[in-house]
């Protein structure tokens, strides 16, 4: 266990997940100003609700690093283990977030602590769609997009785009929670969506 | 690398159609004014960059994977490293080049122009070749499933963030120069020649790390361009207000050459007949009253005495024309102290609608640039004697400038 846990960079994920909390916090009267493409002003879009990409990309890098052909005659369940590794980190964060929140009440902290949840999907859907290489280009091109998209010209944000919208919308929380279910299952099964994706990284 | 296997292989080459169209999207979102000005076209156009060079980086850190994969950085190698770093990154680099050109030529050819501001696609040429090579350099260091979103992310944020901040020096290292220019401002030299340095410090950096041998000296000697880069950088736009301008050289202005003089710059030229006979009308009614006319009125800004400035959009009508040189009639804005305000400045608009329809625009004309009781005071002061007006209008425009009273606004009767 413990050499799987090394190999997944759970020693790196950890103390990721820590400083993106606390990034999170620090960031939250930070804003990128992004282009509408509906026309408009420019967008604001708060730093907090990028900055879970980072959790992503370190869990992405984790979870690429195995070697597929000697994991899959092992005797313990890996996939099993690493399914319940990415939600033990995505939990953390959660958690994190939700303390974070509870003690500034800033409702942003908790909107990026549901990001992560999200991204996290995006990623995991990504190595099934791209492979482990290119899967967390997936979340990231995402929310660049999303922040670009996401709002008409008035600012209005779109239902879909649930990367922008507060914590108090249900539907963001529904879209972001089944996309980590869709991603977990497609890594759980090793569905291929592309047929032509690796498991691991190629470092 | 054949143009053949870099059409199969590189995700530049299929990323490249949607590249352009995001980019000629975002730099839509740019408003420019409707003068066919190149800096400020050039600089709408280029406003893409905040996307485009990130997106660069991304793919050179994609490309450096496949030498990182290889373990073909370490092993030895007689070509120079710059040489095949740009062999290799050729491919996102040609993209984000050919991108934002397109990017510019559209917003150019949309208003008529043929030529771009060579000051702003050379900033454009330089962050995103430094931009690609820091990339790259991502890539060659780290694994692509973490170099490639790192690289996209934090160079995207670097382009977004700055604007959002208090310090406007730091908006103007990033490269993107979409405040400039409205017609009469220019670029401001300090804001290229900063981002270049900055642009360069940083890609000398990327190009000492490339280094294989991965040695603490080697990373602490990359820190000296980048710092330098940086302090250079920055104590170039250092002072510099939210957009990076500076006014536009008054040699480029077309004047006329009948009383009053009206010079205005070489856009506007096509209007210049019909500006000069609405002054011409509006000095000859303004000095009929007794009012001191200046000999010219220009749209560069100037401290002249004799010289009034004032300005136009090419798509303003004979009422804003004549609406912006009675505006520059009025009183300059003291420097008052904070102890004794300027309170009159906001009751200038009675002086300024006062010059409107003493220049023969009538209240229905200018109803909608004043308040009612403006406009009710200014019939007011109409409908007394010449002399009399120009009582009032002397004596409130001398009150406007000073500070810590009130121009005497009500007519006596």
């Amino acid at each position: 266990m413990r050499l799987w846990l090394k190999v997944r960079r759970a020693w790196i994920c950890v103390p990721t997940v820590l400083l993106t909390a606390l990034a999170i916090d620090l960031s939250k009267y930070l804003y990128l100003s992004i282009p509408n493409l509906f026309g408009g002003d420019m967008l604001k879009l708060p730093m907090p609700l990028i900055l879970g990409i980072a959790i992503c990309i370190v869990l992405g890098w984790g979870l690429g690093s195995g070697n597929p052909s000697l994991e899959s005659v092992a005797s313990r369940p890996i996939q099993e283990l690493d399914m319940a590794y990415t939600l033990a980190i995505t939990l953390l964060n959660l958690t994190l977030c939700i303390l974070l929140h509870l003690i500034s009440n800033a409702d942003i902290v908790l909107a990026a602590g549901r990001n992560v949840l999200g991204y996290i999907g995006l990623m995991l859907l990504g190595r099934s769609l791209l492979g482990s290489n290119a899967a967390t280009i997936l979340p990231t091109g995402f929310v660049i997009l999303v922040g670009m998209l996401g709002q008409n010209q008035y600012g209005r944000i779109h239902r879909w785009a649930w990367p922008l919208a507060g914590s108090e919308y249900k539907l963001s929380w529904v879209l972001a929670i089944a996309l980590l279910i869709i991603g977990a299952a497609c890594n759980l099964f090793q569905i291929k969506i592309l047929g032509t994706n690796t498991w691991n990284n190629n470092n | 690398m054949p143009l053949r296997t870099i059409l199969r292989i590189s995700p530049a080459a299929w990323l490249f159609p949607a590249v352009v169209v995001i980019a000629i999207a975002i730099s839509n979102t740019i408003i420019a004014p409707p003068e066919p000005y190149p800096p400020a076209l050039t600089g709408a156009g280029e406003f893409s960059i905040v996307l485009v060079a990130p997106i660069c980086a991304a793919l050179a850190a994609w490309e450096a994977g496949r030498l990182r994969r290889a373990h073909w950085w370490n092993l030895p190698h007689v070509r120079p490293s710059l040489y095949i770093a740009l062999s290799a990154v050729i491919a996102p680099l040609c993209v984000g080049w050919t991108t934002i050109m397109i990017s510019i030529a559209f917003r150019l050819l949309s208003r008529g122009v043929l030529i771009p501001d060579l000051r702003i696609l050379l900033v454009a040429i330089v962050v995103i070749l430094a931009q690609t090579l820091i990339g790259f350099t991502a890539g060659i260091w780290l694994p692509p499933v973490i170099a490639a979103p790192v690289v996209l992310i934090v160079l995207f944020s670097w382009m977004t963030l700055p604007p959002g901040l208090n310090a406007f020096w730091v908006r103007h290292l990033t490269g993107d120069l979409s405040g400039c220019c409205s017609v009469d401002t220019d670029l401001a030299p300090g804001a290229m020649e900063g981002t270049i340095f900055l642009a360069l410090g940083f890609m000398l950096a990327a190009l000492i790390i490339l280094n294989p041998r991965r040695r603490i000296i080697i990373l602490l000697t990359s820190l000296l361009p980048a710092i330098i880069g940086l302090a250079l950088g920055a104590s170039l736009v250092q002072g510099m207000g939210p957009d990076p301008l500076v006014p536009r050289n008054p040699k480029y202005l077309v004047c006329s050459n009948q009383w009053p003089k009206v010079c205005v710059w070489p856009e506007h030229k096509s209007r210049l007949l019909e500006v000069s006979e609405i002054a011409r009308k509006a000095a000859t009614a303004w000095q009929s009253m007794g009012i001191s006319v200046p000999n010219t009125f220009s749209e560069h800004y100037s401290l002249k005495r004799g010289e009034n400035s004032f300005g136009f959009s090419l798509e303003a009508n004979r009422i804003i024309i004549a609406n912006s040189l009675a505006y520059s009639m009025l009183p300059p804005t003291p420097n008052c102290p904070e102890n004794r305000p300027w309170i009159g400045g906001d009751r200038q608009e009675y002086l300024n609608a006062w010059l409107d329809e003493v220049a023969g625009l009538t209240a229905d004309q200018i109803s909608n640039e004043f308040p009612s009781d403006v406009l009710q005071t200014v019939a007011r002061v109409r409908r007394m004697s010449i002399p009399e007006q120009r009582t009032w209008y002397k004596r409130n425009f001398q009150m406007a400038q000073k500070c810590g009273s009130l121009p005497h606004l009500e007519v006596d009767k």
